[in-house]
């Protein structure tokens, strides 16, 4: 089985919608949508869901029959999540417990919330696994993580050779999670400052973890000369550009219909490109061993 | 909001909700293009060019 995330540094360069082109044409696979803070993948894939399931976190909970209003909860609280009333603000508490070890009368317990809802499904293409955090809560990459947990097993159960990762934008927490361990990481960048940019920290995030990456300039004719320019760092670096996309509005469009590009416009000139990159990414990936 | 592609479920959105809508920038290459170059869209339309 291998792993290959799809990360960006920047949003917006279009990871969705090359993985979602991906599933297409890798036919049996599995994918995960990593991007739990604003998962899309499901948008463009329709799946329908075979397996629900939550992640938990914990919250500090105070029994007001129990609680002295001593004030040592909230004395010691580095968080400040209780109030002046003895109420813990759920946002702020990040069940780190100090409260239920200084209560004199143990009348804070750490209770089960749901953090998140964990989907898995099935799609014309193939199986996928997704997640929604809940607005508010934290720890995105625990979730991205039992995503991956959940994409892994389907895989190994259906026999698919291939597991494709819709990441997050950023190189913090979540895509750390959704990069671990992964076969290969493809960055999809844009000719832009900021695409640049963000292209170089997510290449930083990459080396750090041994992951062999890989770079798809996508919108390449913005800025043909920044995309130069992209190709000579990338070759200078010794990262393979697995191709170049060109700005279209059909690529918007077969998004705005909800539906990946490959099978919107299965003649354009993007489409052909996506295949023939598919088509090396898959063989680069294979060969990695 | 970009304006010019897609449908009015935005728009509608909206309005259900009273949220207003504060500037609509039109699908353009020739905007995507300044953002490559780092230029803000806003600093091209207050010199007084058309984008």
């Amino acid at each position: 089985m291998k792993q290959i995330t799809v990360l960006s540094g920047k949003g917006g360069t279009g990871k969705t919608t090359i993985v979602a082109s991906f599933t297409v044409l890798a036919g049996k696979c599995v994918v995960a949508d990593c991007d739990v803070d604003a998962p899309d993948l499901h948008l463009l894939l329709n799946p329908q869901v075979q397996e629900e399931d939550f992640r938990g976190s914990k919250l500090a909970t105070i029994d007001s029959e129990k609680c002295i209003r001593c004030g040592l909860c909230k004395k010691s609280c580095r968080f400040n999540a209780i109030s002046d009333e003895f109420k813990v603000n759920p946002f702020a508490c990040e069940c780190c417990g100090v409260c239920t070890i200084v209560c004199p009368k143990k009348a804070i317990e750490l209770k089960d919330r749901i953090s998140g809802q964990v989907y898995t499904s099935k799609t014309l293409y193939g199986y996928m696994v997704y997640a929604l955090l809940y607005p508010g809560e934290s720890n995105s990459g625990k979730l991205v993580s039992l995503v991956r947990q959940k994409a892994r097993t389907l895989s190994a159960r259906k026999k698919s050779d291939i597991v494709l990762i819709d990441g997050a934008p950023g190189i913090g927490c979540p895509v750390i999670a959704s990069v671990t361990g992964a076969d290969a990481g493809l960055i999809v960048t844009e000719p832009t400052v900021s695409g640049v940019h963000d292209l170089v920290r997510a290449l930083e995030l990459l080396a750090h973890f041994n992951i062999l990456p890989m770079v798809l300039i996508n919108k390449y004719d913005l800025n043909v000369e920044k995309s130069e320019e992209i190709i000579e760092f990338c070759h200078n670096m010794n990262v393979n550009v697995v191709g170049k996309i060109p700005f279209d509005r059909l690529v918007t469009e077969a998004m705005v219909n909800g539906r990946p590009i490959v099978e919107y416009a299965p003649e354009s000139s993007v489409a052909k490109e996506l295949r023939r990159i598919w088509d090396k990414v898959h063989s680069i990936v294979k060969e990695g061993g | 909001m970009f304006t010019g592609l897609g449908d009015e479920r935005v728009y509608e959105y909206c309005r259900g909700k009273g949220i207003p809508i504060m500037l609509e920038i039109p699908f353009s290459t020739r905007i995507a293009e300044l953002y490559s170059k780092g230029i803000p869209l806003l600093k091209k339309c207050l010199s007084g060019k058309k984008v």
